[in-house]
């Protein structure tokens, strides 16, 4: 009896706490960024932006950023606590604990005087001689005269100091506090209770998690599917134009599970027909391509439609159905790019270099799906090698636009971005009948136009020059400046309905024999990200090189400063192939703009070997070898770590010299077993 | 060799009925390592907690006690047995593939496969062994009591969550999760009884009305319930009998202190010799022996706690026996025996700073035998376990790695000058976290936090190593 009564008072103080715990923090974690920082917007503030509704806020949130859903649930929580805490001292009042000197009403550890003197003051008040209220007379003797007694006798307020009660110790009790129903297994719902917490405390997570290894093992780490990357990869060829790297993008197995529907035939027909002349069809037997084209595997068809509905901005004259496939397509295909990307870099030849080409159509893609500007505008007229794509990027342009602005000798987009904000204002006012607010959105995406410098060295760490077989250590530092001071910002994309970042790739490449040499993804949005691995990556290398730890925390704070300041930092690794003189291309690509794209010239003289090699191989081969070397030493170190686990049971001390020969002999099967991964690996 | 008989050729029969993790057929992706991982914690978690049905009391001493922690077990439940026959199977079939008894050839997947099956047989066999023991030694009462059927049960409960704990970490160990199944649990048991002691609901009334376990709720109760608040800050922050949030803040120091001190470590260059421009660097860590002290450390304390206690039990008043250790039936902590006195005594640590004060000889002692046996079993330990100076110059020399300034065979003098330090030092840091651990009453035992927090730092390694690795790998 007691006890349930206890715990109906005590099960809240354990909700409390474990609500209190979380929520105080956050509370407090919420209000310091209240406090600190207003949100920075960092997208592009165009009109045409704006009106995509992509960054538009709901109407609710609009009319106060406070009421957010959070909020709102922080202030509830908050309130449910101020209740508990009020219910609790309800509560706790009537169920208090013996304690002799609060009845008296005096402070621990009183004298013996005060307790005397306060205990004839309180029987003044309440003996039954004095005070005819039966209820006192049961006050006097159930409560003052037994704290009197415990308070005066020796050996019960020892006990009372000792164990919190004048007759010694007590028993334990023991109790849990939750509310009695769920402790109520025996009784008559006690079976329902107990399915209930087997079915949702045990069997839910697991099927749960059953059910997402079963779908994830479909997918790669990257959330594509194994088979779309085996399609790209089967497909990916050493020079594909942009719009052959599309029919390979197409194939997704991604792609081919969107589902086509019969009534999809004569909407994509229409389709069909208005970016036709886009779909790169031999005009002359134009029948037979049409019915080549139709003949491909249904879905095919319809996201490579898809897609040049986008490049082409025919989207808004979709069907609601097809409209949903539509946006379905374009969700995926940043995702899809950039695995695109990958099989295009992996490395195909001796030298463990990749096809450059390739690379280069996918980003064009990329770029241009991100815009929505057609493949053919690429195609270079005149002055630029760009077309005019850069100029249908920007908004309230048209092919018009730009002719009108052609006229006027300017061509190329440098051109038109270098001039002068007024001299732009001008003519594009006067020549192409812009109105103000026009010209002012012009600007506004220019100022969030980035411009990428790049800062590359190649080098053998800790030798002179670079000779044939070295592991040659290339470091770039790319920077993104905007005119308008953003260090990251959110492309200026109005037909691209989702959130997309800006990615740069860079990649090292000899564009004579069509090969990478080094290829990686940065990105700007991360910056505590880019701090850690920028730190990493500098002291690993300077810690190899056996620099003073003075030295390390100096370039350590350096390269950070640097990342803050804008710049990401690239790292990595090659092989050096045969001798002789390269020229390189740092191509430093970004997958949001068109006409962003940085390309440097790097001179690399490879050596003839000097010092002799023990096995005389091939520069790809040493390279293996010596990466293979770091894994095992990496798996020694596993080892050993295993080892520790196994052998702390060897219990009595003198099995330990048998350990060393255990520990060998795991060692050399540990070792079997990596290798035989790392095959596995080779074959995939 | 070929033909004759083989000792391991008796468990072919057997292979086609254990259970088997099959090899994965890909490369894992982090994430469902990652789900992999969690959800054997979590099939861990629910056996450790789940009670063994037909037992009929597990009061009284546990005479156990002192080998839980590293055992990942916990009492009266289908965990009894933790991870023991694993580990008893796996230490067994590796001395007898090292002393030759049974040949093994590790280049034949058969020998492979049969060791492995042998192992695993192995281990069932010794979690039936065990269980029959602990039933018919009358551990969840008399066995005429628990009746035939109950003590089968129990048995077959037992076995099957030896059984399950055994795939679990086979399902770990190849590749599926990270790390290995034994650290992760003995790391899971540690961190659970932490959790518990801070958030429990569980309430005890010794006559002062309420109290919860848990130290932080405790601390909010009290807050509420008290009107002198300070007198209510002071009871929980140093409450006697139960876990107080003094302890919880020690256990959190420590772990901190163990965190910052995994960071501490000597970095020798090493570069390729015959790969230009493949450097390296080789980071001897002041933990270079890990946790191993403590655990050497502890199996010898425990070992000597058992049998001192059994023997004191038996043959309490025997002037050796008494010289082992005096045993007492402690007043809190549930009947535990703890000892009085003897040598158990003075290789316990002081319960508290009180104690300190009341035997300054048992804390010195303690202090003393407990660095100078943690720093010993370091020492050893690096060369027991292959990670000696000399071993590592063999090994990078294996490689093709040298020193740049240094000649090949001044590699193992340069090693050698980081490398017993390291060891040595390493292993009295770890010895004296431990002590001071146990001064400031942490929760757990202070082997416990420290077990736990460097498994803990070595899981976040490899947790680091494979995201970035994921990272860096072309989509496969």
């Amino acid at each position: 009896m007691a006890a349930s009564e206890e715990n109906s008072a005590l099960f809240p103080i354990f909700i409390l706490t474990i609500m209190a715990l979380p929520l105080v923090p956050y509370t407090i974690m919420k209000l310091c960024r209240a406090a600190s920082t207003k949100t920075k917007t960092i997208h592009c503030k165009c009109s045409e932006c704006t009106r995509s509704g992509k960054y538009r806020k709901s109407l609710f949130k609009r009319i106060s950023n406070f009421s957010t859903c959070s909020n709102l649930t922080v202030i509830l929580l908050w309130v449910i606590m101020i209740f508990l805490v009020s219910y609790i001292k309800n509560m706790s009042r009537e169920a208090q604990p013996f304690d002799p000197y609060a009845i008296l009403g005096l402070k621990p550890g009183a004298s013996e005087t005060e307790i005397k003197k306060s205990y004839r003051k309180l029987s003044v008040q309440y003996h039954p001689d004095k005070n005819p209220d039966p209820e006192a007379h049961t006050y006097f003797v159930e409560f003052i005269t037994k704290a009197y007694q415990a308070l005066t006798d020796p050996i019960s307020r020892e006990n009372y100091e000792k164990y919190g009660h004048p007759d010694g110790r007590q028993g334990f009790k023991m109790g849990i506090a939750l509310p009695q129903f769920l402790l109520d297994i025996d009784g008559s719902s006690g079976g329902i209770l107990l399915l209930w917490i087997v079915g949702i405390c045990i069997l839910l997570p697991l099927v749960i998690a059953a059910i997402y290894l079963s779908r994830s093992a479909k997918y790669t780490g990257n959330y594509v599917m194994h088979q779309t990357l085996s399609a790209y990869y089967y497909f990916m060829k050493p020079s594909l134009a942009p719009s052959k790297v599309m029919e390979v993008f197409t194939k997704a197995a991604e792609y081919m599970e969107i589902p086509v529907r019969r009534t999809d035939d004569e909407p994509l027909q229409k389709l069909f027909m208005s970016v036709r002349s886009e779909l790169n069809l031999d005009l002359k037997n134009i029948k037979q391509e049409q019915a080549k084209f139709w003949k491909q595997h249904p879905a095919v068809v319809k996201t490579e439609l898809l897609i040049q509905a986008q490049l082409t901005r025919e989207s808004a004259a979709l069907p609601p159905a097809l409209q949903g496939d539509f946006k379905r397509v374009l969700e995926l295909a940043p995702r899809l790019l950039e695995e695109l990307m990958k099989m295009a870099l992996i490395p195909r030849n001796a030298q463990m270099h990749g096809w450059l080409r390739p690379a280069i159509g996918v980003v064009e893609l990329s770029q241009c799906i991100t815009q929505a500007v057609p493949l053919s505008a690429r195609k270079s007229t005149g002055g630029s090698a760009e077309g005019v794509a850069p100029f249908l990027q920007l908004p309230h342009f048209s092919d018009s636009v730009i002719k009108k602005i052609a006229r006027k000798k300017v061509r190329t987009f440098q051109d038109f971005s270098e001039m002068s904000p007024e001299d732009r204002a001008e003519l594009l006012t006067q020549v192409a009948g812009f109105s103000s607010s026009e010209v002012q959105d012009v600007e506004t995406v220019l100022s969030m136009m980035p411009s990428v410098t790049t800062e590359v060295r190649c080098e053998t760490e800790g030798e002179e020059g670079i000779q044939e077989g070295d592991i040659v250590t290339v470091q770039a530092w790319i920077t993104v400046k905007r005119p308008n001071g953003l260090p990251v910002g959110l492309p200026h994309s109005p037909y691209y309905p989702f959130h997309k970042e800006e990615n740069y790739w860079f990649l090292l490449a000899d564009p004579v024999s069509n090969n990478v040499w080094f290829s990686q993804k940065v990105n700007f949005m991360d910056e505590a990200a880019a701090i850690t691995g920028a730190s990493k990556a500098i002291e690993d290398t300077m810690e190899g090189s056996g620099a003073s730890v003075k030295e390390i925390s100096t370039a350590v704070r350096e390269a950070v400063e640097k990342v803050r300041s804008g710049s990401r930092l690239v790292m990595g690794k090659f092989p050096a192939p045969a001798e002789g003189s390269y020229n390189l291309t740092c191509f430093c690509m970004c997958d949001a703009w068109i006409g962003c794209d940085k390309k440097t010239s790097l001179k690399v003289k490879i050596l003839k070997r000097t010092r002799a090699g023990t096995r005389g191989g091939f520069a790809n081969e040493d390279g293996l070898v010596a990466e293979d070397g770091i894994e095992e030493e990496e798996e020694n170190e596993e080892e050993e770590y295993d080892d520790d686990y196994e052998s702390e049971y060897s219990e009595d001390e003198e099995e330990e010299k048998d350990t060393k020969r255990k520990g060998a002999a795991n060692g050399t099967v540990r070792r079997k077993e990596s290798s035989s991964e790392d095959e596995g690996e080779d074959e995939e | 060799m070929g033909g004759g008989f083989r000792v391991l050729h008796l468990v072919r029969p057997f292979l086609p009925i254990l259970p088997e993790v099959q090899s994965p057929d890909r490369k894992i992706p982090f994430r469902e390592k990652a789900t992999y991982t969690v959800i054997a914690l979590f099939i861990y978690l629910v056996c450790s907690q789940l009670p063994l049905f037909g037992i009929h009391e597990t009061t009284g001493a546990d005479p156990f006690y002192w080998m839980r922690v590293m055992l990942a077990s916990s009492r009266g439940t289908v965990m009894e047995l933790g991870i023991t026959p694993i580990v008893t199977s796996g230490m067994v079939m590796q001395l007898l593939a090292g002393s030759k008894i049974i040949a093994v050839d590790n280049s034949v997947l058969e020998d492979r496969a049969l060791l492995n099956g042998a192992q695993k047989l192995l281990g069932i066999l010794i979690a039936v062994g065990e269980a029959v023991v602990y039933v018919l030694s009358g551990m969840y009462g008399n066995v005429g009591q628990l009746g035939v059927g109950n003590a089968i049960l129990i048995i077959i409960q037992l076995c099957f969550a030896g059984i399950i704990v055994m795939c679990l970490d086979e399902l770990l160990q190849k590749g599926y999760g990270l790390s290995s199944g034994i650290s992760l649990f003995i790391a899971t048991n540690i961190c659970e009884n932490i959790i518990w002691k801070a958030f429990s609901p569980t309430t005890i009334n010794s006559g002062r009305g309420a109290e919860f376990e848990g130290a932080v709720i405790s601390l909010f109760h009290l807050l509420i319930i008290r009107t002198d608040k300070i007198h209510a800050l002071r009871e929980a922050f140093y409450r006697q009998n139960l876990p107080n949030v003094t302890s919880l803040l020690a256990t959190i120091l420590i772990l901190l202190l163990v965190v910052y001190l995994q960071g501490f470590r000597v970095v020798l260059p090493v570069r390729s010799k015959n790969a230009r421009g493949q450097q390296g660097s080789y980071p001897i860590k002041l933990f270079y022996t890990s946790n191993m002290p403590i655990i050497l450390y502890h199996a010898l304390v425990s070992n000597l706690n058992i049998i001192s206690q059994l023997l004191s039990r038996k043959y309490g008043g025997n002037f050796v026996v008494d010289l082992l250790g005096q045993w007492k039936q402690s007043e809190y902590s549930g009947g535990q025996f703890a000892p009085v006195g003897g040598l158990a005594y003075y290789i316990t640590s002081p319960a508290s700073l009180a104690d300190v004060a009341a035997d300054p000889f048992h804390a010195l002692f303690y202090l003393v035998f407990m660095l100078g046996a943690c720093a010993l079993f370091s020492k050893t330990w690096i060369e027991v376990s292959g990670s000696s100076a000399r071993d590592v110059a063999k090994q990078l020399k294996e490689q093709q790695m040298v020193m740049p300034g240094h000649r090949d065979s001044k590699l193992e003098r340069e090693l050698n000058r980081y490398i017993p330090t390291a060891a040595a030092f390493g292993g009295i840091c770890i010895g004296a976290l431990t002590v001071l651990a146990d001064l400031m009453g942490a929760i757990g035992s202070g082997t416990g936090i420290l077990l736990a927090a460097t498994i803990v730092c070595q899981l976040y390694e490899t947790f680091e190593k494979e995201k970035a690795r994921e990272l860096g790998f072309f989509g496969f």
